[in-house]
């Protein structure tokens, strides 16, 4: 039986997500924190 | 009934027990299944690490209620430190503002803060009629301002500038109006100010400039007219205004940079005039111009 071919758009696609969801969570985040302490 | 059904449950029989799984597949996570659930599970592990950290250890963390308040006496001299708001000095280098928020007119009391570079300031901030929102611009301060609520927060300025805060829930026909700065000086800056402020005394006492007048007027025209020929059921109109004409430059500058409260017993037209007519930026040279200005459309 012929095994399947690796999803590469597959994987683009979720690397895409991936880093780009990393990228706006951590631009907020170290944002928040160079806007220091609420208390 | 069978015989079968008065035997032990578990005596052995000598005969092998069947497998409940036999002819059932066992469950089967795809590789790259198995691996995406390891990258997501790892995402919300870092993130939810990195939020605990944020709140444990930097003192990031969501506005609370301080403590409840009477709305009805917040305003009241005596019954609450919301009465006469201020900005304290409580220790080196940490301030604390006591800031009441009001709709009629939309003003912030005190709308301008001065504090020194590198100062903490804690603010404590409540609502005498409806609910205001309350936001500092480049900070993580932004908050809800409820009416029997006292709301605490409090950020630090390291920088200095000027930052202005604002009301960001929508609480009336003047909301747009209804912001405030934060000035932080640095020692140069203060005795810049103090200097400049000497100067704008002398300049209240001379003549303001027309022209620049007319172009702050602006503001003012939204309830007094383009023209001064007032607005009904907003601004009086000041081409014919005796109280205008029977003032100095400075009284009126004076009187501009007070307003003119709902419930002051002299106030004719049934709105308030807010301070600076909702302009906190204005100085008292630019509230000399407008009244230069509005001398001009007394005179046509």
């Amino acid at each position: 039986m012929k095994e399947p071919d690796t999803p590469k758009g597959t994987f683009a696609l979720l690397v895409i997500f991936l880093l780009l969801t990393l990228t706006l969570w951590g631009n907020a985040y170290f944002t928040m924190l160079s806007r220091g302490a609420t208390q | 009934m069978s015989d079968a059904l008065h035997q032990p449950p578990h005596q052995p029989t000598g005969e092998q027990t069947p497998d409940p799984m036999a002819g059932h597949e066992a469950l089967h996570i795809d590789r790259y299944e198995s691996l995406w659930i390891r990258i997501s599970m790892t995402t919300l592990a870092v993130f939810t690490v990195a939020v605990i950290y944020a709140s444990t250890a930097m003192g990031i963390q969501l506005p609370g209620m301080h403590m409840r308040l009477d709305p009805r006496v917040v305003a009241t001299p005596g019954m609450s430190l919301f009465a006469e708001p201020k900005v304290t000095q409580i220790g080196d280098g940490e301030y604390e503002a006591y800031i009441r928020a009001q709709a009629q007119p939309w003003i912030f009391t005190p709308s301008e803060i001065h504090i020194p570079v590198g100062a903490k300031l804690t603010l404590y901030i409540t609502s005498q009629d409806v609910q205001h929102g309350f936001h500092i611009d480049r900070t993580n301060v932004n908050v809800m301002v409820l009416p029997g609520q006292v709301t605490k927060t409090a950020a630090r300025f390291d920088k200095p500038g000027v930052y202005n805060f604002i009301c960001h829930e929508y609480c009336g026909i003047g909301h747009h109006t209804m912001f405030g700065q934060i000035i932080v000086e640095t020692p140069e800056m203060i005795a810049e100010a103090t200097a400049t402020a000497e100067a704008e005394v002398a300049l209240a006492t001379g003549v303001g400039n027309p022209e620049k007048g007319q172009a702050r007027f602006a503001l003012c025209a939204g309830c007094h007219g383009l023209g001064g020929e007032g607005v009904k059921g907003l601004g009086k109109p000041l081409v014919d205004s005796a109280f205008v004409a029977g003032r100095t430059d400075a009284e009126l500058v004076a009187f501009i940079k007070q307003g003119r409260a709902l419930d002051d017993p002299a106030n004719t037209s049934g709105i308030a005039m807010p301070p600076k007519g909702g302009n906190p930026a204005l100085s008292d040279g630019d509230l000399l111009d407008i009244v230069a200005f509005i001398r001009t459309l007394q005179t046509q």
